[in-house]
């Protein structure tokens, strides 16, 4: 079995690649869920102070 | 656009959209990437032509990304659309992240076929300017507190870096650079074999695909970020105490 030339450069590149891709996605994701929760709560106190 | 300038439409429109964007962009992830590792290799670049399937998109992201914001800059300095300083601000972290997943891979390819990973020819060069304006407009908009300020500031610098896109296009034909000159978008056509050129064509909309659905994501981010702000200042006012606590670790960015 003959090795891929520079296969070493070909697996950095995409693992890479995947890798900034998978941080930018997880970034968002995590940001959504916070700023969600943080509504969540806001909402649920003015709800509550609201109430008699 | 008139309907999407109201944030309640966007957000309806865009929770219907993003499964479907997501379905499709990851069918064609599986697609390009298993044509990319059925294609044959280049006769010169070798296997080594399989980098080009992740950095050639990246490339043609990072210049249209800023595209994207220049429109974006325009909307807010002209026409003063209400969601468009809301599409420059999310655009911007993930042109940085595909401009450096060009610049890397690009040093990754460079290394085996050009002996460094890196020259200060015009086309590199460009693009790392492009890069550190990435990261300008970045620490720009963490850096002024009102939003209205920060928008036009934004939106004139992005305005004003335009004058790099043409020189990273151009930068092959004007100078003498190690960097090859174009060989997809040319006016005699592409100069690349088709068993190399499809799986980058799909590559390249399978990136592209992946953009619009976290830009729509990062700008929902946005909606939610300013109507928590708007939230918080309400029950601040009427003298909720738990107000400042309840909006902890959602406020930056």
């Amino acid at each position: 079995m003959t090795a891929i030339p520079h296969i070493g450069f070909i697996v950095a590149a995409y693992g890479l690649a995947a890798l900034v891709i998978l941080v930018m996605i997880a970034s968002i994701l995590w940001d959504y869920r916070a700023l969600s929760a943080a509504l969540a709560r806001l909402e649920a106190a003015r709800g509550e102070s609201a109430a008699p | 656009m008139g309907n999407l300038a109201n944030p309640s439409v966007f957000l309806a429109l865009t929770r219907r959209l993003l499964p479907w964007l997501a379905l499709a962009t990851a069918a064609l992830f599986a697609l390009g990437l298993a044509l990319a590792f059925a294609a044959p290799p280049d006769y010169q670049q070798g296997e080594t032509v399989k980098i080009m399937y992740v950095h050639v998109p990246a490339a043609w992201l990072s210049t249209f990304i800023y595209g994207v914001m220049a429109l974006a800059s325009l909307g807010t300095l002209v026409w003063r659309h209400p969601l468009a300083d809301a599409a420059q601000k999310a655009a911007a972290p993930l042109g940085a992240g595909f401009t450096f997943i060009c610049l890397v891979t690009g040093s990754l390819w460079g290394k085996p076929m050009w002996g460094t990973y890196w020259v200060w020819d015009a086309r590199l060069t460009s693009v790392l300017v492009l890069f550190i304006i990435y990261l300008g407009l970045i620490a720009l908009w963490r850096s002024i507190e009102d939003p209205g300020r920060a928008a036009r500031a934004a939106a004139i610098l992005t305005l004003v870096g335009c004058v790099n896109l043409p020189i990273i296009k151009f930068s092959v034909d004007w100078w003498n650079t190690l960097h090859q000159p174009a060989s997809v978008f040319r006016l005699g056509g592409p100069t690349i074999a088709p068993q190399l050129l499809w799986p980058l064509l799909i590559m390249a909309l399978a990136f592209t695909l992946l953009f619009v659905a976290l830009h729509l994501m990062a700008i929902r981010n946005e909606i939610l970020r300013r109507r928590l702000a708007r939230l918080t200042m309400i029950a601040a006012a009427e003298g909720d105490a738990l107000a400042p606590h309840l909006a902890t670790g959602a406020s930056s960015a």
